[in-house]
């Protein structure tokens, strides 16, 4: 039943996917060319200039763009799907409630992550079409292989496992996002009888502002101290601790995670009211 | 065997208002049952809470022995009184959405209904009109071979010729061992289909229940004038 | 009436032309050892820019005659303030870059006035707040002769050192005071052979020869000078024993308390729980005692080491 319900709601993301990718992948396009301009001559009129500045901040624009229309959409298919009159048709479905969350959860954590991996290729397109001379070149190839060279040689294996964790560690900030935002929603709809979306958006808003506002000040205060007491590692200890280190945010975040569903899961089981 | 009980069931929406309390109902299967009532009696919140869309404040539901939950979703077949599919999508694409759904979906029996009705299956929901939609609503209900169908209010703000038209659908469409609830204030049109009744007061007190036929020769009269005496203002 | 408009034309067309030769741009003309360029009527000399601090904030591209064209692809001029200073940067055919820095001849006599006025007295700028200074004595910065190693060098902070005297905003660069560890050191630039014009930075080097800073006086105002940077810049967020102990209390809160609170709640509700609540609450608990876990583990390695 989970694959069910997990491609009719990748179906209903997907449908504005696409379209949306392939606008981020023209304004990658555009924005290359634009850079390709201004790096080739340096005597432009200022008009030509300015106008090719504007067009790279709007492709990159389109990037951040791209992210938040799909946020939007994970929230409209949630809260359509669950607190509105669909969700007559949803919550009657002979699946578990389970199911019906886990669905929207890994929905949203496929289409954050093909949303994050079409921008990260659009900026790297725009960095090829702007100087597709130096990334053709055999300078490039060298550059690239020195690189790679001298990072295996300083972190050896170390390399894969830190890539591992780090598409981990991803995939738990992604799907705290998308869990954070279904918490907030739910919450909303519980407590409010009318205008459920104008005080989903609010709660959502709100949270996020004063969770954004707590983590910035605790990295404040938190990331010195990481950096004195790390000062004195040695080369051959600063691996293990580092890769120790991205277990420890991997657990963290996996732990609100674990919270924040434990929540929503609890909301939708024992206490919607869809009348 | 009963396929629907309901054992001290309360709910409330506003504390010390209870819109149901201590309700106990058993519905039998192979029954048409009218759940009749004013309005704000509590008929539309039974039914949600049948159906799962609403958390009982204390006491038990059951439907074919399950408590409600996926199981007894598999057996309940649900028309709420209100459309609740995404506009988005053609009919067609929610007739295959039931048959992934419910593996009782009878896929040819809804092509038929809705031949008959004159609807185009890959139309889309949003250029239909309501009175459309509502049949579309009620042929993919009524084309499962569900244990127990819930209809909230089928035929209200509809014309009298469409009423009967739905009737003769609910009729002759569910299965024929299975049991139909179903909630109304219009008593007139619905009663000749009805099995048995429910007169559901205020506050979910049960006031009368009964078999239909034998109530109305017992009285010698319809169950629309029982209503009004039983529910005088 | 018709010849005296023929005359009137042609006698307009003739003066623009005369005009625009006139005006025409005067050539760009480099000498052969290139220390001499002229440019707009203007002769500049090259030289020595290393110890300057020169801002160029007008640009010009001269064009290039076709005999020029053989060696050079192009020539970017730079001024300062006044075009008193020019900095030329020669692109070549083959790809090299020459740069080179030129004083307007009319002003070589007054520029190296300003050179030799040099008196002795620097200011050592520590950057904020505005005019946060130190003015010495050169001779009181040069203390106890050291060298400075790579790890100290990339632990340091830096502080520009110039002369006290500017000159149509060019400044001269003497060195840069260094703190390291509670301590200062002052580079002085040219007995290190270092370019003031190409950036200083002490992480770059693998070592340094400098002087440790013994003047008493000096190293009460640097003192005072430095606080005052890190008050205005960072508050009592830096290097300082409460901003420590907060930020190590703020780091046992985030990583050990709040799992910890979690854990004990999580542990009590998969107790109590049956399930998919009691998986759930269990998933919970495994990633709160996995973190705190490997917490410890961290702050067990990072105490030995520290």
């Amino acid at each position: 039943m989970l694959r069910k319900l997990l491609k009719y709601d990748l179906n209903a993301v997907f449908r504005l996917w696409w379209a949306a990718a392939a606008v981020s992948v023209i304004m990658a396009v555009v924005g290359g060319f634009a850079n390709a301009i201004l790096n080739a001559d340096r005597d432009l009129p200022m008009a030509v200039r300015t106008i090719a500045s504007m067009v790279q901040f709007l492709a990159l624009f389109s990037f951040i763009a791209f992210f938040l229309v799909m946020l939007v959409m994970i929230f409209v298919r949630y809260y359509r799907n669950f607190f509105t009159d669909e969700g007559y048709l949803t919550f009657t479905l002979p699946v578990s409630r389970k199911a019906l969350l886990n669905s929207k959860a890994l929905m949203g954590v496929i289409a954050l992550g093909a949303t994050a991996g079409v921008c990260s290729a659009d900026l790297a397109l725009m960095a090829f079409i702007g100087d597709r001379d130096y990334y053709l070149s055999e300078k490039f190839r060298n550059d690239a292989a020195r690189f790679f060279k001298e990072m295996f040689e300083s972190i050896g294996g170390y390399s894969f496992l830190y890539a591992l964790e780090i598409a981990v560690l991803g995939a738990a900030v992604l799907l705290f996002t998308v869990l954070f935002l279904y918490t907030c929603v739910t919450f909303a709809s519980m407590i409010v009888k009318k205008g459920k979306l104008i005080a989903a958006i609010g709660i959502y808003y709100g949270a996020n502002s004063l969770f954004s506002f707590i983590i910035q000040m605790m990295v404040l205060f938190v990331v010195p101290s990481i950096m004195v007491w790390t000062n004195g590692l040695s080369d051959q200890m600063s691996c293990p601790v580092a890769a120790l280190m991205l277990l420890l945010l991997i657990c963290y975040v996996g732990m609100f995670c674990g919270i924040l569903y434990t929540l929503t899961y609890r909301m939708l089981d024992r206490k919607l009211n869809l009348s | 065997m009963n396929i629907l009980e309901c054992k001290n069931l309360t709910k409330s929406y506003k504390k010390g208002h209870p819109v149901l309390a201590g309700l106990n109902l058993q519905i039998p299967a192979g029954r048409i049952v009218g759940l009749l009532g004013p309005n704000g009696c509590g008929k539309s919140t039974l039914i949600k809470l049948i159906a799962g869309l609403l958390q009982p404040d204390s006491g038990e539901i059951s439907v074919g022995g399950h408590p409600i939950g996926a199981e007894s979703n598999a057996l309940i077949s649900y028309l709420p009184e209100r459309p609740y599919f995404s506009t988005n999508m053609k009919v067609s694409q929610l007739i295959e959405f039931f048959r992934e759904f419910y593996a009782d979906f009878d896929v040819q029996r809804a092509y038929k209904l809705l031949a008959d009705l004159g609807i185009d299956p890959t139309a889309q929901l949003k250029t239909l009109s309501k009175g459309t939609k509502e049949k579309v609503q009620l042929i993919l209900v009524m084309s499962r071979n569900a244990k127990l169908y819930l209809l909230d209010e089928p035929i209200a703000g509809v014309d009298p010729a469409a009423r009967e038209y739905i009737l003769s659908t609910i009729v002759s469409n569910y299965n024929p061992g299975a049991s139909i609830v179903i909630t109304t204030h219009l008593i007139t049109d619905v009663e000749q289909v009805l099995d048995d009744f429910v007169f559901l007061g205020f506050g979910g007190q049960v006031l009368k229940a009964g078999n239909a036929e034998q109530t109305r020769n017992e009285t010698g009269k319809s169950l629309d004038e029982l209503f009004k005496e039983v529910f005088r203002c | 009436m018709k010849k005296r408009i023929c005359i009137v034309i042609v006698l307009v067309i003739l003066s623009v032309c005369l005009c625009m030769s006139v005006s025409a741009e005067a050539p760009f003309t480099i000498s052969e050892d290139y220390k001499t360029l002229s440019v707009e009527g203007a002769v500049y000399t090259r030289v020595d820019a290393t110890m300057l601090s020169v801002e160029y904030p007008y640009m010009d591209i001269p064009e290039l005659t076709e005999e020029q064209m053989q060696e050079l692809k192009c020539v970017y001029l730079n001024y300062s303030e006044e075009m008193v200073l020019m900095q030329a940067e020669f692109e070549f055919n083959d790809g090299a870059i020459f740069t080179a820095t030129y004083i307007r001849d009319d002003y070589r006599e007054k520029f190296e006035g300003f050179l030799s006025s040099f008196s002795g007295k620097v200011e050592i700028d520590f950057g904020w707040p505005e005019d946060n200074t130190v003015i010495a004595d050169a001779a009181d910065l040069k203390g106890s002769p050291v060298t400075l190693s790579e790890d100290e060098l990339s632990l340091s902070d830096w502080f520009q050192v110039h002369a006290v005297s500017e000159w149509n905003g060019v400044t001269i660069f003497t060195g840069s005071v260094l703190l390291i560890d509670d301590s200062y050191y002052y580079v002085a630039f040219k007995e290190c052979g270092i370019s003031a014009s190409d950036g200083f930075f002490p992480y770059e080097y693998m070592e340094l020869n400098a002087y440790e800073i013994t003047d008493e006086a000096v190293l009460a105002d640097l003192n005072d000078a430095h606080d005052l940077y890190i008050d205005s810049e960072y508050g009592i967020f830096y290097n300082d024993d409460f901003a420590e102990d907060l930020s190590s209390i703020c780091l046992i809160l985030l990583f050990a308390v709040i799992p910890a609170a979690v854990l004990v709640v999580a542990v009590f509700f998969t107790i109590r729980s049956k399930g998919y609540y009691r998986l759930i609450w269990g998933v919970v608990t495994g990633l709160a005692g996995g973190e705190l876990v490997i917490f410890t583990i961290l702050a067990e390695i990072l105490r030995r080491v520290n």
